[in-house]
Formats: C-alpha cells, sequence, structure tokens
C-alpha cells in the first residue's frame, strides 16, 4: 500500500498509519477501488445518462448494478475511448440508488448520481379548471404537475373528494387502470364518470350523477404523490369547486367578443368566450389566420379561464383576420360545436348552425 | 438400387425444405420490403401484437402511430418451456436500474415462433424501453436501430400544437393493438374526446394509406348513445365467420362480424353478454383443448374468464335491456378461473399460457400455466 511509503522515522508512527489507514481501507474498501477506476456520472439535461471509469479489456467482464443486487446487472451498453470505459444504461440512472461496477464479478467502484444536478422537489401548478364554479355535468379536470411524476397504479388512491355539504366522501372520478398522462408525465386528466353522466346509462340510473347541484367540493392531492425522481410533492393540494345547474348547450363562437388590438403593435388580441371551455382543448382547437396563412405567436388562456389572449409575434398590419375553430372544442361539459356530451337522439333538433370561423379587423 | 431409392428421397426431402425455406424468406421479404433502417423514434409503447415472421407491431400513443418491427427473431420452437420468476416487476426495475415505483408493464407479447416473452415497459423518465425474457435473463431489445415501417393511425388537427412549455398536448391512448389475416387492428381511448375508435389497416403498410375507422357504440342505452371505447378484444371464428370480439369497461361482449368492418361504416355491434359492472376487460386470448376452442378474457376486478366458442355460437340473442342490479352478469355462460388480478396474459406456446399476476401477498409473478388447468 502507498501508505507505508509515506515515511519510516519511528516504527510506532508507522505502525499507527497502517492501523489508521487499514481501518480506513475496510470501513470504506469501495471509496478506495473507487479512486482507482474513478467513476464519473455523465449527465445530460439534468439526466444521469452515463458513467464512465477507468478500465479497458473485455466490456462482457464488466457488470454495472444497484448497490444490493449484484446478480442483476443493469441492461445497457458499454463503449471503451481513451482509457476509460463508458456504460450507458437503457434509462437514466435514479437518484434513490448507490450503483456499483464489477469486473469478473468483483466489486471495483461504486457510484452515485448527484442529486443536485437532477432533484426538484414537485409542485402542482393548476387544477383545471382554474375556476371555482363548475356545471353539475363537468366531465374532466386536469392536474398540472411542475416535475414528471411516477405511475402510481391508480391516480385516484392520491386524490380525496370530500362533499362539504354533505360532509361525505364521495368519488365521482372514472375509475380507469391506465394513468392519462401527457408526454411529459406532467399533466394527467381526470374523467368524471362519464357513464353517470349520460342519461339513462346503467351507471346513471344505478347512482346518478358524479356531483350533486348546489354542493360544494374540496379536491385534495396527497403529498406523497411522487416526482419520477422519488421526491414526493411540497405538500398537500387543494381546490374547492361548487357546483351550479347542467351545461347543456354547445360553445356557440357568436357569443365570442372578439377585441382586435391597434395597429403596428404587437399588443395581445383578446377573444372572450363568455362562457368557460376545455382550458386545454381551448388552446389546441383554435388558430389565427390572415387569409389562409396561420399567424405565428403564442395563445395562453386569462386565469379566469373564459379568454383568450394572442400575443402575435409579429406587429399587427392593417388588414381582415379569422380565428378558426376546430369542431373539437369543448366546453366543461364535454359539449362541442357539433354535439352535446349527453345527447337525445329522438330529440332531431340539431339547434344552431355551427360556427367555425369568426372573421375581425385590424384598423 | 434401394440405397440409391433412399438417396434420391432424402434428396428430395432436402430440395423440399430448401425451397419452403426459400419461400418462406420471399414471403419475409415481401412483408418487410418497405422496411427501413435506423431509430423510429418511438415514443411509447402501448399495446403489442405479433405478427407473422417475427415481426411485433408496436402502438405508440404519443405519436399515434403503429410501427412493425422486424425482431429477426425467427429462430422456431416447439414449447415455451415452464417459467416462474417471482418478484417479476422487481426483476425487471434491477435491470433498469430502478424501482419498481417508476416502470409499468404496459404490455406483454409473446413471439409465436421462438416463444419468448416481450415486454414492453414504460419508465418516468419517457424512455420506452423493450424488453425480451430469454430463459431467466432479461434482455433489452434496441429500438434505435431496427428494420421497421410504420403508419400514422391519427393525424389529429393540432398535433403540432405545443402549450407555452413547448409540451405536446395529445396523448391518444390506444387500449389493444391485434394482427390478423394481413390486418393490424387497433383500438384505443384519448385523453381528450371521449369518443374511441377502431381502425383495421392492411400491412405491410403504405405511403397515403388511408385506414378503415370504425365507430363502435355500446347496446342497452335506449336512445341515448355513447361511443364507448374498446378495452381489449379479439377475432374469434363460430360457424365458419370471423368476428372481432370486443369488451369494454363496464364490461359488455359485442359481436361484430369481421367481413362488415368496412371503410367509414357505422357498425352496431350485438351485445352477447353483460359481465358486470365496476370492471375492465384487460386481454384476451383464444386456444383449444380436447378439440374444443375456448377464450380467455382477464380483467381489473374479476377473476380470468373462460368462454366456450360453442356457447357464444349458440347465443343468438342480442342484450338489449339495462342490467337492474349492480355487477349482475347475464349474456352468454362462462367459467370464473382461479386467477385473480392477472395484469398481462397471452398465449406461450399451443398448449400454454403465460401470464402476469399480482398475488395475494402483493408480490407480481411470471408464470406459465398448461391449458389443462384453464
Amino acid at each position: 500500500m502507498d501508505v507505508i511509503r509515506i515515511g519510516n522515522n519511528t516504527k510506532q508512527k508507522i505502525k499507527g498509519f497502517l492501523v489508521f489507514f487499514c481501518t480506513i481501507s475496510i470501513i470504506a474498501g469501495c471509496s478506495n477501488s473507487e479512486k482507482s477506476i474513478a467513476p464519473i456520472v455523465v449527465y445530460e439535461n439534468n439526466k444521469a445518462v452515463g458513467v464512465s471509469f477507468k478500465g479497458e479489456g473485455d466490456h462482457q467482464e464488466f457488470s454495472v448494478y444497484i448497490l444490493d443486487k449484484k446478480n442483476s446487472p443493469i441492461l445497457g451498453s458499454f463503449s471503451t475511448k481513451g482509457g476509460y470505459i463508458r456504460f450507458t444504461p437503457v434509462i437514466p440512472f435514479s437518484t434513490t440508488h448507490e450503483f456499483g461496477i464489477a469486473h469478473k464479478g468483483k466489486q471495483i467502484g461504486n457510484f452515485k448520481v448527484n442529486t443536485e444536478q437532477v432533484k426538484k422537489v414537485p409542485e402542482v401548478l393548476v387544477i383545471h379548471p382554474r375556476q371555482d364554479t363548475v356545471p353539475v355535468n363537468i366531465l374532466k379536470m386536469y392536474l398540472e404537475f411542475s416535475e414528471p411524476m411516477q405511475y402510481v397504479g391508480n391516480p385516484l388512491d392520491f386524490i380525496t373528494v370530500f362533499d362539504k355539504t354533505d360532509r361525505t366522501e364521495v368519488e365521482p372520478f372514472l375509475d380507469l387502470e391506465a394513468e392519462l398522462w401527457d408526454k411529459n408525465h406532467t399533466r394527467l386528466t381526470l374523467w368524471f364518470d362519464p357513464g353517470r353522466i349520460k342519461t339513462n346509462l346503467i351507471p346513471n340510473k344505478e347512482r346518478g350523477l358524479p356531483l350533486t347541484q348546489n354542493h360544494s367540493y374540496s379536491i385534495t392531492i396527497d403529498k406523497n404523490w411522487r416526482s419520477a425522481d422519488g421526491i414526493p410533492l411540497a405538500q398537500s393540494y387543494s381546490k374547492t369547486i361548487h357546483v351550479v345547474g347542467k351545461d347543456i348547450k354547445r360553445p356557440n363562437p357568436n357569443n365570442w367578443v372578439i377585441t382586435p388590438p391597434k395597429k403596428n403593435t404587437k399588443s395581445l388580441l383578446k377573444i372572450n368566450f363568455n362562457e368557460l371551455l376545455d382550458p386545454i382543448l381551448a388552446l389546441e382547437s383554435i388558430k389565427l389566420l390572415q387569409g389562409d396563412i396561420p399567424l405565428s405567436g403564442n395563445l395562453e388562456l386569462t386565469n379566469t379561464g373564459n379568454t383568450l389572449l394572442f400575443a402575435p409575434s409579429d406587429y399587427w398590419k392593417v388588414g381582415q383576420y379569422s380565428v378558426h375553430i376546430d369542431p373539437i372544442l369543448e366546453d366543461l361539459a364535454g359539449n362541442n360545436l357539433n354535439t352535446l356530451f349527453d345527447t337525445d337522439l329522438r330529440n332531431t333538433n340539431t339547434g344552431n348552425e355551427i360556427i367555425t370561423s369568426l372573421e375581425f379587423r385590424i384598423q | 438400387m434401394k440405397k440409391l431409392l433412399y438417396f434420391f428421397s432424402a434428396l428430395t426431402i432436402v430440395f423440399i425444405s430448401i425451397s419452403a425455406g426459400l419461400n418462406r424468406t420471399s414471403d419475409t421479404a415481401d412483408l418487410t420490403a418497405n422496411f427501413s433502417v435506423g431509430d423510429p423514434a418511438i415514443a411509447s409503447i402501448n399495446a403489442m401484437s405479433f405478427g407473422p415472421e417475427g415481426i411485433l407491431f408496436i402502438g405508440d400513443s404519443q405519436k399515434a402511430a403503429i410501427y412493425a418491427l422486424d425482431t429477426q427473431d425467427k429462430a422456431r420452437k416447439e414449447k415455451g418451456g415452464e417459467i416462474r420468476i417471482e418478484k417479476f416487476d422487481e426483476k425487471i426495475a434491477a435491470a433498469l436500474g430502478t424501482t419498481v415505483a417508476t416502470i409499468k408493464i404496459t404490455d406483454m407479447a409473446v413471439n409465436p415462433l421462438s416463444k419468448m416473452p416481450y415486454f414492453s415497459i414504460s419508465t418516468m423518465d419517457g424512455t420506452p424501453v423493450l424488453l425480451r425474457l430469454n430463459g431467466e435473463s432479461l434482455e433489452n431489445v434496441s429500438l434505435k436501430e431496427v428494420r421497421y415501417s410504420e403508419i400514422k393511425i391519427d393525424q389529429p388537427i393540432g398535433e403540432d400544437v405545443v402549450d407555452k412549455r413547448n409540451r405536446p398536448q395529445r396523448v391518444w391512448s390506444i387500449s389493444d393493438l391485434k394482427y390478423h389475416n394481413g390486418k393490424v387492428m387497433v383500438s384505443g381511448l384519448s385523453n381528450k374526446e371521449f369518443a374511441s375508435t377502431f381502425r383495421s389497416i392492411p400491412f405491410p403498410f403504405e405511403d397515403n394509406q388511408i385506414a378503415a375507422s370504425l365507430e363502435i357504440w355500446h347496446a342497452a342505452h335506449g336512445a341515448f348513445e355513447t361511443h364507448a371505447p374498446i378495452k381489449t378484444f379479439d377475432v374469434i371464428q363460430l360457424e365458419g365467420v370471423d368476428y372481432l370480439m370486443a369488451s369494454y369497461t363496464c364490461t359488455p361482449l359485442v359481436l361484430f362480424p369481421m367481413d362488415e368492418l368496412k371503410d367509414g361504416v357505422h357498425k352496431k355491434g350485438r351485445t352477447v353478454a353483460e359481465l358486470g359492472a365496476g370492471n375492465s376487460p384487460l386481454d384476451m386470448i383464444s386456444y383449444e383443448k380436447e378439440g374444443k376452442q375456448y377464450f380467455l378474457m382477464s380483467n381489473t376486478n374479476r377473476p380470468v374468464m373462460r368462454f366456450d366458442y360453442s356457447d357464444i355460437a349458440n347465443f343468438k340473442e342480442t342484450l338489449m335491456e339495462p342490467v337492474e342490479e349492480f355487477a349482475v352478469a347475464t349474456g352468454v355462460p362462462y367459467d370464473n378461473l382461479p386467477f385473480p388480478h392477472v395484469l398481462q396474459m397471452d398465449l406461450l406456446d399451443k398448449e400454454n399460457v403465460v401470464y402476469v399476476q399480482r398475488t395475494a401477498s402483493g408480490e407480481v409473478l411470471l408464470r406459465s400455466r398448461s391449458t389443462k388447468w384453464m
């Protein structure tokens, strides 16, 4: 060992050093070997995407594993460059484990992911709809998180709905084994049980509407819900909703009020719906056009949820513009421009003509 | 002379075998002729099913696309061998260097040639993972450098729309996918519009192909329509006719004659069983035992159900009346098998089924079982 060469002034000192360093070596054997192969965790986009360590030879003789699971090597690929071996796991290393590196089955090093580089405490950013007054036949809610969240098996295990009027816990959401996350795992869609909303379906007959008119409910998100990195929510989150009558009208763009901005400015265009629309679909279904050319810019809903703001990339020019509306656009009750969510097919009256385009002019 | 005859006979057999082999190769070449090599950039794997010659069909909800992957896994085996792996979810998590809470087995499909089970795993980091079980070992099946072809199943308006934090908005959750007679059939559920779709897409995929689309509705609703999403389905043959056998959340079983599923046709199915509320079907498989055809259906809140094909064929009624009592089942008779909480299920070989089950102790078990006992 290097220690033996440090000095030979007195045998006592050497003995002392030897005892001290041997003890340290035994306690932290891994640290010694870690030094020898110097594992370096490789980070990309806040993810631990690989580990490099000093070494050479047949890749098949090396394995990387969760420290207490030596017999279960992590799947991934090895490559060699400049005296270093790089291991790239199939998915990035998690922050919740310590990992070992073995050569011919013998541990030669260990490493952990630096949590500072990857971890963030998750928060609930918004519970949609933002408003606290909702129709009794509301169809969907969305939870937006600040970080990608874990699969939980059943999200409803982390969501409590309490009827404050009846002082009882209720289960208005559809129990789906699929967790309806968006691509980034930061937004979850929750359906109120559609079978209970549709008139005369069996669940509707048996259990009635999921919510009761004139009741108030608190919806609480449990703080034990964890992010993909295993970090629980910063706190529990709660929202109270007050339930009013049924929304049995299709969204009608004729009732929208467009406030055009001034020419030669980048001012916001305001579109007031005069009702609450599905906050996610509203952003997807509406496009601004000049002639056939889509305008580039950013769409955003106001906190009140009934007004859409469009910030153009370019200055407004004098001319005629249009707002194009996809008929899939829904209100909170799932009624779209074409049909009501709960339709009596015996009623042949289709109601108003469907408006899918509105004109406005910049002067 | 006798020796010479033997020699020529043997030569003929070898020749026929080689020809058959060549034919198979050329069939495969036809099926994969328009495949390209590279990274298909699969964003998620929600459902999988094997087609012919080791071609794996993958349903990608995030990209609203179906991929056909040439797995190159074509070594034929008659038997799948016995499988029994306890704490299977922990085994997968360890192989990925993570915990069970951050992964989800989204589907399982057995390659009918090699009898190897494939597992699609969804991970928190968003990387879809495809694993296969080779003996006792899990292997990573690369999704980066593969031979594949793809088809978009949906071209939603606003597909390119992102919110202010640059995240795409739409998820089209593919609930099931099967290959049958040159067609890939796909059912799905949207996280936005409740209306579901069912598509039948001819394979090999072609450019600018228009997929047949089909809307299906639930029986027993009187005058009130609902476009209920199909959760799982299979194709079964009754009295010489192919039927789509579909099951939905809450749990009706509905039959559609396959030859009536045509492009643009709005077809109403015949409900042959209501299998109880508060439940959702998960997987369906068909098998033969002692000369009789059966199919099995696994469920979220019911044990695996076994149906006799002949009972379905003999059931001529259409259920139209709502079931009045909660969770009561009516229609085609079936047997409840003593296997609750079966999460994934597929045929391992002619005589065995393989399934992933959450046991009473909460552990996840992967095991095979003879159809003799199913």
